[in-house]
């Protein structure tokens, strides 16, 4: 025991660890704000939260489970990347390959389990915010950054349907792809369309409109899936992490969580 | 905040006076070492995860037809795209030589007309049997493992390499006597 | 030590709790999560694979042992008894200079065999050791055993695993999956792990040897693996390592239940491509095999196409591969000439209740059709069929016969002179149980297939008018220019006798069981004539319409709308109905249809394809159960009568007849020789060929009749049979080889005689140019022979040469004439030993082939009755010694230049002319 702490005392003196850690042990209420201060990891979260933040009854956890799921679902995904192709050949049967052949495949049900908790917990989220009135001044521009993570959600959720390219994908994105038909203005089928045309040349048709631009032609095809996967690996997320880091930061600055201003 | 205990206890467990309570040795003991074998556990299982289980190469071994089927005097090239391999007759037998440069991996090209192995990166020459002459290769191309299957077909088997600068060439397996 | 925290919002032990369970929870779940992905089922299958092979090889090595013992023990014995041998020999006569001769020969034998037992006990030895090598590999034992458990370990199954899937990339067989051509990966020999290796034949499933390795799989087979895998055939879904994600289809009900009760098996309706049923599996064969009579040993799939080709499927249906195909039933369009109007209405109502064995399905009186007032619209629809038959019908009619026939005469010129190649007389031939058996469908059909090519016969004097009969049987073309129903050539005499014994064959059906009179039924014609009208106009004008027509027009305008709901014009040619497309569904694409496409209305069947399909042909109107529809509504496919082999035949080849395309190089693709080949089959099965010849190892299926004819006039059962060989048609195989391609074309335009001895005849089948020239081209190809020029390059043998052909002719060797005719000159004997006129040879046969024919002709005709002269296991032993030095090749070769050049020298033509 003696040897040990000699050890860790010496450790702790070494010019490496002070250039880690640059504080002491978090034994005093000064060292434990610095410690949280000086660590990326940590700072977002405050130093000092309220007695009624960590009331489970009153929070339930929801924003964190949330941010849970979605760091869930950026480390499944990132792994299924390495076994899925998005071309309209291998996507199917990259899939049926994670059953039956890829080590550890479950990854995929992780991420899809994972996606479909995330969107409940997140509309849970909601609820608790609604009901604790929580989207009242000063919070109201984060509970508008919620609503736009809410829809980011759901986009992720729209787009993530398509890529295991079966039939059920391909006909729900065909028919959610077509509200896309009924944008105001530039939707080719949406109010208003008809009127924004030079002479007999309509400007907004099928081959122009807000769903030719969504799936990058004029059905669901080859195009689609591979701007579906840009949009669920790479697009949506780096807008969720913006609008995530908005979020939590305002959330310190509003006024902590959810407690009375 | 249920989800991120460790977040505050990672703080805890730094301190010495940590591991001289008797509480480390039972819950929190118990709780970090599984917390920490489970991590582990997924780490190494993140790692086997990269190691595919089926591959869509061509096959390792494959049977490349009779010993007829090779002139004698030849430097065939049938299977040079698909295996990546020459298959040599001579007048004592069949060698088969690896399709990769000594140098630094490109594939060689076989001009018939100079009877001669040709790498198209940095000019590395090879004579017909594999041995290097020219250029910057420091050793002879390798040769793989060649035997007559059951149905008298040719079986290569790329698993198993053989080096001359080893001495390997004198296998009995490096070379398939006619 | 400052103290860390005096005061907490929560308990820290309740929180190491909670921490230490959640960790143990998430270990435990990581740990299940792992467990689960690793234990799959094939890996059972591969380790019980293993242990089977360990038994195989220890087997192997075991009978290895036996053989290299008895080896040495039988070679020990032999040099003892070659020792013993050679002491008694020196015993016996000792002469001192022979010994020593004698010590050094015996030595150098004894050496001789010793060496030789001692390779054969090396090699045995060799063979020993390979094997236990293997063993080694297959069952390790150990620490190598341990390693390769180690190996095969969770999370370390990626060093160097011995369970591995097994996989084919497939990229020249693709699949269509969601509208992209994707490459197949078949790992089934993940599990089938020795399916591509022959010794498992009787091994359980999965490891059983592909039943038939010659033909797939095997690396020299015409599908190895490599290149075709296993879906491509079998379907199912290629990636699987699964029992049930494989898509695995029961073959019977039983092994259903088995897997039931095994795998939990059930109906994966997620996979477009589920496997094919085990005896279903040729129905794959069609999409490469295309534009072929019949696929090599696909023995079901062919019994299908021929089902298809005969009941005319086609005729109704659209069928891939079935295209520009011939009516199969005769033109209606002058029956009176042939049919009387009360044989029609009787017909028409039940085919079958007339003529049992008739391929002309029933429309009236089914399932869907038994409701109150259906039996009445029936009526009035077969009244309405034959009123509007006679009515369009063009007016013919024949002259009375031109005198008596004998009726006896007739019977035996029917029984002998060829009929029974296509028609049966079933009444005459077997005995009524079989034949109430097969009504019944408890019996297969007991008539030959190819004799069922043509009507039976068996009633057919109370169908045809007699008038009829004659003009037919003289020349059926006159009636039916598009019969394939040949002339026998009959002298009117011949014809007349047939005839008379053709009316003497009438239904002698009992009363009770016969299909009565069908009645008008003027009420029900009517109500069902405003229902069609009343489809087109207000019901006001229909029932005015109605009341303006005649009687005899509402009958033949409800028989036009009959004909055309039931599409009776896709079998026969119909006036007013030329140029009517079919009615049936497109069947070009059926086996692709998913089950979700089909109606089963209530039936309770599985719903899959081919459960529909087998339903659907057994009992066509079924799917109308439970429906309420007008008449006009109802299903309408007629009744055939299949079988349930038939049906499951049809079954196949519709699950074959799917949307996939192949790529042109993995298709069977017919060579121009191929073609020919081809060709002539489709006219050979088109024109019944085989009902008389053998042709291809099928057919002559009119031997029985025949042999039915001798035994009547006094052989033993025995006897018939043998001799009736001698008396039906030749086989025909190897007939490209054997004649001359300009005879065969002239032969076929009109046949002669040339085995006098045969009352069957060569019939007359009016073959266009086109037809007999495909014939000809046909058998050459088969045979590899030129086609259609060649020079026949004999000479008359000159001198001695000569006089050795005469002598080895004569009667001191082969006596040639004793059973050849030698032009008008008939042989002595009885005509059962009679052969052909060898004078015809220079017209007639091949040179080279008559050589080949005199050394061995057993070899090119198994049974033919030609001697053979020269024992093919030794020709020069078995010559005549003394002509021509006694050298077999050199007898053959002027014997053939003699027989061919027969002809020539009697017609006083130089040798060696080319025809």
């Amino acid at each position: 025991m003696a040897v040990l702490k000699k050890l860790w005392d010496y450790t702790r003196n070494t010019q490496l660890w002070n250039s880690i850690f640059r504080h002491g042990p978090p034994d005093t209420a000064r060292n434990r704000g610095l410690v949280v201060l000086t660590n990326v990891f940590l700072h977002l979260h405050p130093v000092k939260v309220r007695r009624s933040g960590i009331r489970l009854r009153f929070t339930w956890c929801m924003g964190g489970i949330t941010f849970f799921l979605f760091l869930v679902e950026v480390a499944t995904g990132l792994l299924l990347m390495f076994y899925y192709h998005p071309t309209v050949e291998y996507a199917y049967v990259d899939i049926v390959d994670l059953r039956e052949q890829v080590p550890l495949g479950v990854m995929r049900e992780l991420h899809r389990w994972g996606a479909h908790a995330m969107v409940i917990t997140v509309w849970l989220h909601m609820l608790r915010v609604f009901m604790t009135g929580s989207y009242k001044p000063p919070r109201e521009f984060n509970w508008n950054v919620g609503v736009l993570l809410l829809v980011l959600t759901l986009l992720l959720s729209f787009t993530g349907y398509l890529l295991p390219w079966d039939q059920l994908a391909m006909w729900a994105v065909t028919v959610g792809s077509n509200m896309a038909r009924a944008t105001p203005l530039l939707g080719h089928e949406g109010p208003g369309s008809s009127l924004l045309k030079i002479g007999d040349i309509s400007l907004i048709n099928a081959g122009n409109d807000a769903r030719f631009a969504l799936l990058g032609g004029r059905f669901v095809g080859a195009g689609a899936l591979l701007r579906f996967y840009v949009l669920h690996c790479v697009g949506i997320p780096v807008v969720a992490i913006i609008l995530m880091a908005v979020h939590f930061w305002r959330v310190r600055k509003d006024g902590g969580i959810s407690g009375p201003v | 905040m249920a989800a991120a205990p460790g977040k505050p206890a990672s703080a805890q467990a730094a301190t010495p006076s940590v591991m001289t309570r008797r509480g480390f040795l039972s819950t929190l003991g118990v709780a970090w070492t599984a917390f920490a074998a489970a991590c582990a556990a997924g780490a190494v299982a993140t790692t086997r995860f990269m190691f595919p289980n089926v591959l869509f190469e061509p096959p390792q071994q494959f049977k490349a037809g009779l010993p007829a089927d090779f002139q004698t005097g030849t430097v065939d090239q049938r299977y040079k795209e698909s295996f990546g391999v020459f298959i040599v007759r001579d007048e004592q037998g069949i060698y088969v030589l690896r399709a990769v440069c000594t140098h630094l991996g490109c594939t060689p090209n076989w001009l018939e007309a100079e009877n001669k192995f040709k790498c198209p990166c940095h000019g590395s020459g090879f004579y017909r049997s594999g041995i290097n002459y020219e250029g910057p290769a420091p050793r002879p191309l390798e040769r793989y493992r060649i035997v007559l299957a059951d149905d008298g077909q040719i079986l290569i088997d790329k698993t198993k390499i053989f080096a001359q600068e080893k001495g390997e060439w004198s296998s009995p397996d490096s070379f398939l006597k006619v | 030590m400052p103290k860390l925290i005096d005061e907490t919002l929560r308990k820290i032990p309740a929180l190491n709790f909670l921490f230490a369970a959640s960790s143990i929870g998430l270990l435990l779940t990581m740990g299940w999560m792992v467990y689960d992905d690793y234990s799959r089922g094939w890996k059972g299958y591969q380790k019980k694979f293993q242990r089977l092979e360990a038994e195989k090889t220890r087997a192997q090595i075991e009978a290895a042992r036996q053989a290299l013992d008895k080896e040495t023990l039988a070679s020990l014995q032999k040099q003892r008894d070659e020792a013993r041998a050679a002491a008694e020999q020196h015993a016996k006569d000792l002469k001192e200079a022979l010994r020593k001769l004698q010590d050094v020969e015996t030595r150098a034998y004894r050496d001789d065999l010793a060496y030789r037992t001692i390779k054969k006990i090396d090699d045995l030895e060799a063979g020993l050791g390979r094997l236990q090598k293997k063993l080694e590999q297959v069952a390790p034992s150990g620490f190598m055993k341990v390693a390769i458990d180690v190996l095969n370990a969770p999370l370390l199954d990626f060093v160097a695993p011995s369970l591995k899937i097994q996989q084919v990339v497939l990229d020249k067989v693709p699949l269509d999956i969601n509208f992209a051509r994707v490459p197949r990966a078949d790992r089934c020999q993940t599990c089938h792990l020795s399916s591509d290796r022959a010794g498992f034949e009787d091994a359980e499933q999965p490891y059983r040897t592909h039943t038939k390795l010659n033909l797939f799989l095997g690396g020299a087979s015409p599908h190895p693996v490599d290149k075709f895998g296993c879906t491509p055939c079998h379907r199912g879904r290629d990636r699987a390592v699964d029992f049930l994600y494989a898509v695995h289809q029961p073959d019977s009900e039983d092994q259903k239940k088995e897997w039931e009760a095994m795998y939990g098996w059930k109906h994966d309706h997620y996979w477009e491509h589920p496997m094919l049923a085990r005896r279903r599996t040729e129905a794959s064969c069609l999409k490469c095999h295309q534009g072929v009579v019949s696929v090599p040993e696909a023995e079901h799939l062919n019994r299908a196409i021929e089902l298809v080709n005969r009941y005319g499927c086609y005729a109704c249906h659209k069928m891939r591969g079935f295209e520009n195909r011939p009516k199969v039933a005769p033109p209606l369009t002058h029956p009176t000439a042939k049919l009387t109007p009360e044989w029609m209405a009787r017909w028409i109502k039940d085919p079958k209740a007339f003529r049992p064995s008739t391929r002309m399905p029933r429309f009236f009186g089914l399932k869907n059709n038994q409701g109150p007032g259906d039996a009445e619209r029936e009526d009035a629809e077969v009244v309405g069929i034959v009123a509007y038959l006679t009515e369009k019908a063009e007016k013919r009619s024949y002259p009375s016969l031109p005198g008596r026939g004998e009726p006896e005469r007739g019977r035996k010129l029917v029984k002998s002179i060829g009929c029974m190649g296509c028609h049966a007389i079933e009444r005459d031939e077997v005995q009524a149980e079989v034949l109430q058996a097969r009504n019944s469908g408890q019996k297969a059909d007991p008539i030959a297939w190819e004799r069922r090519f043509g009507p039976d016969l068996s009633r057919i004097g109370s169908k045809a008018r007699p008038e009829w009969i004659y003009q037919w049987i003289l020349n059926p073309r006159q009636y039916n220019p598009e019969t394939r129903m040949p002339s026998l050539r009959l002298a009117p005499q011949e014809a007349l006798d047939i005839t008379a014994y053709l009316t003497t064959l009438t239904d002698d059906t009992p009363d009770a069981q016969r299909v009565g009179d069908v009645r008008p039924q003027p009420a029900a014609r009517d109500t069902t004539l405003l229902a069609y009208l009343s489809q087109r106009m207000l019901p006001r004008d229909a029932q005015a319409k109605l009341e303006a027509m005649s009687e005899r027009d509402k009958d033949v305008l409800l028989g036009e709308r009959t004909i055309s709901r039931y599409g009776c014009f896709g079998c026969h040619l119909i006036p007013g109905f030329e140029k009517t497309p079919p009615i049936g569904t497109d069947l070009s694409e059926e086996g692709s249809k998913p089950a979700d496409l089909l109606l089963f209305g209530f039936v309770p069947i599985e719903h899959s394809s081919p459960a529909w399909f087998f339903q659907k042909l057994k009992d066509p109107r079924s799917f109308d159960q439970g429906h309420v529809a007008e008449f006009y509504d109802r299903l309408r496919m007629p009744h055939f009568g299949f079988t349930d082999e038939q049906a499951d035949a049809v079954t196949l080849l519709l699950q074959g007849l799917t949307k996939e395309k192949m790529p042109l190089e993995i298709m069977r693709r017919l060579s121009a020789r191929d073609e020919a080949v081809e060709a002539g089959r489709r006219l050979v099965r088109d024109y019944n060929c085989q009902g008389c010849h053998i042709l291809e190892g099928k057919g002559g299926a009119i031997r029985e009749p025949i042999a039915t004819n001798l035994q009547a006039r006094g052989m033993s059962e025995e006897e018939a049979t043998a001799a009736a060989v001698s008396f039906a048609p030749p086989i025909i195989d190897g007939e490209g080889d054997k004649v001359q391609p300009d005879w065969l074309f002239a032969f076929l335009k009109g046949p002669t005689p040339i085995r006098p001895w045969l009352e069957v005849r060569m019939p007359t089948f009016q073959l266009t140019d086109t037809e007999a020239d495909t014939l000809v081209h046909h058998f050459a190809a088969r045979d590899q022979r030129l086609f259609p020029f060649q020079t026949l390059p004999f000479e008359a043998p000159k001198g001695p040469e000569m006089q050795a052909a005469v002598k080895m002719f004569g009667p001191d060797y082969f006596n040639c004439w004793n059973c050849h005719q030698q032009g008008a000159k008939k042989p002595p004997g009885p005509p059962e030993g009679w052969a052909p006129d060898l004078t015809l040879a220079s017209r007639r046969l091949n040179a080279d082939w008559i050589g080949r024919w005199l050394s061995n002709p057993q070899k090119l005709m198994p049974g033919t009755k030609m001697p053979t002269f020269y024992d093919p296991e030794d020709p020069k032993g078995s010559a005549p010694p003394d002509v021509l030095g006694g050298d077999p090749e050199r007898q053959i070769k002027v014997l053939s230049e003699y027989v061919f050049t027969l002809g020539l020298r009697r017609n006083g033509a130089s040798a060696g002319a080319t025809p």
